[in-house]
């Protein structure tokens, strides 16, 4: 009988703990930090990976750190379920898969929702290829180099995803990649690099996307390439046909009229002549010309694709034709977004126009470009709708800034990246205080790379600054901080409170990741940050600075 | 223009149109009712909680409308807050989630976001036992099911 007695007690004690476990259920649910709408977004703001110095000097990684979300995961049941959900959902194997056990991965895989595959490794993972193959749950995925058998996700259902990027292909895998392109029609976003398209390949894989919002074409695409070297021969400097119509050249192909010759402008025809030449010599490619011949059969079909429903548009590629642009920019008159990057193929002026004449709605442009003419061109052309202004380009000229100030009256933002090109110097900043002079809109400013010596601090700390919008500044890349590891420091001013935060750019040299929790109580800066922070310590709307690693915010009144 | 507001608790507050307009839901009111002096009820908000709501609104009336999320990148994701709004959520506990909940019926997306932030903000380097002290959350778990998941998560713990 004892036995029985002890059984009975257990299961009473069992009984109690879960009507506890119940009873502590239904008090948790009263509470206004169950609702899991609230709990997903306060997971996203928990912190999923830990910025740790790499050991080289200057450098620091993204570590994925899931003990956070997994140590609120254990809070309560509600809890649980929200923010076990929201660490596989962040999952991705580009950065996790060497960390997460697979019987782990196996686990939670129905959790999952992005992948990324870049080489043929994967192919171990059996639980990934199980999760692609039946690829309902996943929304985000990236295949870099057709890495694995397309053929196997062609199924008649399951064309869910959200977002798609495709890098390159093989030549055996792209039928099935571009059915599989052509099927998720609910793609949001699509990307598109050194991917291998027709012109009938376009209009396949773009047209039946109603909820397309993001559009990036990068790195020769094959039909933005299309023009053969054969065919470049046939070029003639055609005027610009009917709008709304893409135009090639004309090759051997009976289907294609003289009407659809190409626009070409002088650099597209003098660039790869002396490749040209010696395919006039017998050199040339027979694939290439059996290619371009099969593309201008098509080419009709890429035509009139519709209206899109694209808001953002990126078009990366410096070989890109004026015709494709003008195709796709015309077919996009919902664009709010555009980044784009010079094309020694496309005038920057009749880009700028079509840019102007079809983006009504266009707010953020960013330009890539180290040309002068074509960022000149592009800014002078560009809406007056823009109200934000991102310039990646080697150098800034009185041309220019006198085109970005004919903006003036509506730039909000302007950011200005020099990278590690162009010269530094006088001239340059004489642009740059003559744009915030000009702009006194500009809500934040955010310039990079620069020369900090004292003329710089000189002229730019003479005159005080009438920048009464400015919300936030960004200057990064203070060059003597390459010269002094140990930057002489003085105290930063008692109306700033100094925050230091790592940074990847190369182009910034930081200091000593370590100088920074020796400070101790007194934070110390270098002398050009503190000057500049005294000098617009003033400006009535300014909440944030930002001198290369530190962070200052303005304390309040 | 101004328009009229009204709390759970049936008290008024006469707001800029502009500055009502950071909430999308009152927006949308506005564009479905037109030209209209009728008051607009807000029966899940109360006047202490819409007064707090309202000063956010005032301080933030300038700001561009906020551009949604170009990337869900977990590592581009900041819980950075700017100063001003740090101290308007210097605020008892009840107040902070009360705030959220408005911000998240008036569909006001950057209040929301910095009220999450800051739960984030408090959640950050706590053990279970410390959240569920700081919220006031009881744990319903059994004893196995905690035991369950420590194991589970002993993968990562190992790290």
């Amino acid at each position: 009988m004892a036995p029985t007695t002890v059984d009975n007690t257990t299961n009473n004690n069992n009984m109690a703990v879960k009507q506890i476990a119940k009873m502590n259920e239904n008090k948790n649910k009263e509470h206004k930090l169950m609702i899991p709408e609230i709990l997903m977004l306060i997971a996203s703001y928990l912190p999923l990976f830990d910025v740790r110095d790499n050991g080289r000097y200057y450098h620091t990684v993204d570590i994925w750190d899931p003990k956070p979300l997994l140590r609120a995961a254990t809070v309560c049941k509600t809890w649980h379920q929200v923010f076990t959900s929201v660490l596989w959902q962040t999952y991705d194997l580009a950065i996790m898969e060497n960390i997460v056990p697979l019987d782990v991965l196996h686990r939670n895989i129905h959790l999952v929702r992005n992948l990324s595959l870049f080489d043929k490794k994967h192919k171990k993972h059996a639980p990934l290829w199980d999760a692609l193959q039946g690829h309902a749950h996943i929304e985000k995925l990236a295949i870099h180099d057709a890495v694995f058998p397309v053929k196997k996700l062609l199924g008649p259902t399951n064309h869910n995803l959200g977002e798609l990027k495709l890098s390159g292909t093989c030549e055996r895998m792209h039928p099935f990649l571009m059915i599989f392109v052509e099927r998720q029609v609910h793609l949001k976003s699509l990307e598109l690099t050194r991917f291998k398209f027709t012109a009938s390949d376009w209009k396949r894989i773009i047209s039946n996307k109603p909820h397309l919002r993001k559009l990036t074409i990068a790195q020769q695409c094959e039909f933005l390439d299309h023009k053969s070297d054969e065919n470049q021969d046939n070029i003639t400097e055609a005027e610009d046909p009917t709008p709304g119509m893409m135009t090639t050249a004309t090759g051997n192909h009976p289907s294609v009229t003289n009407n659809d010759a190409p626009i070409s402008n002088g650099e597209a025809t003098s660039g790869g002549s002396k490749k040209r030449k010696s395919d006039e010599n017998g050199g040339g490619s027979s694939k290439k010309r059996r290619r371009a011949e099969l593309v201008n059969a098509e080419l009709p079909d890429a035509r009139n694709i519709g209206t899109l429903s694209v808001t953002h548009l990126v078009l990366q590629d410096n070989l890109l034709l004026l015709p494709f642009q003008k195709a796709i920019l015309e077919a996009c008159p919902h664009l709010e977004q555009l980044e784009i990057c010079y094309s020694k193929k496309a005038d920057g002026g009749k880009v700028a126009t079509l840019v102007r004449d079809n983006c009504r709605k266009l707010r953020r442009l960013t330009l890539e470009s180290t040309r002068q003419p074509w960022t000149l061109e592009m800014i002078d052309g560009m809406p007056h709708t823009v109200e934000e202004l991102t310039l990646h380009t080697g150098q800034l000229d009185l041309q220019m800034a006198a085109a970005i100030n004919a903006h003036a009256d509506k730039l909000t933002r302007l950011e200005l990246d020099f990278g590690r090109r162009g010269t530094k110097g006088k001239r340059r900043l004489t642009c740059i205080l003559s744009i915030l002079r000009k702009c006194t809109e500009l809500r934040e400013f955010s310039y990079h790379n620069h020369a900090t010596d004292k003329v710089f601090k000189g002229m730019m700390l003479n005159k005080p600054w009438n920048l009464p919008n400015l919300r936030k500044l960004h200057v990064r890349g203070v060059s003597p901080r390459t010269r002094y590891n140990g930057l002489p420091q003085v105290p930063v001013p008692s109306s700033w409170r100094q925050e230091i935060q790592f940074r990847n750019d190369d182009c910034c040299n930081t200091r000593c990741v370590e100088d920074v929790p020796k400070q101790g109580d007194t934070p110390l800066s270098p002398h050009f940050d503190v000057a500049l922070l005294n000098h617009i310590k003033d400006l009535p709307n300014l909440s944030e600075v930002i001198i290369t690693e530190a962070k200052y915010r303005k304390r309040l009144g | 223009m101004t328009v009229i507001l009204v709390s759970s608790d049936n008290q008024d507050f006469k707001v800029d149109k502009e500055v009502a307009e950071r909430s999308i839901l009152i927006k949308n009111m506005l564009e479905d009712v037109g030209e209209s002096d009728s008051p607009i009820p807000l029966p899940n908000v109360t006047s202490a909680v819409l007064t707090k709501v309202i000063e956010y609104c005032e301080h933030h009336r300038n700001d561009p409308v906020q551009v949604p999320e170009e990337t869900d990148d977990p590592r581009k994701r900041s819980n950075d807050i700017e100063e001003w709004d740090m101290k308007f959520m210097q605020v008892d506990q009840e107040m902070l989630f009360e705030i959220i909940l408005a911000a998240n019926y008036l569909d006001i997306k950057p209040l929301l976001d910095v009220g999450c932030k800051t739960v984030a903000n408090i959640i950050k380097g706590k053990t279970p036992e410390e959240i569920r002290k700081a919220f006031n959350i009881v744990n319903d778990f059994t004893p196995e099911e905690e035991a369950q998941i420590k194991k589970e998560n002993e993968w990562a713990e190992d790290r």
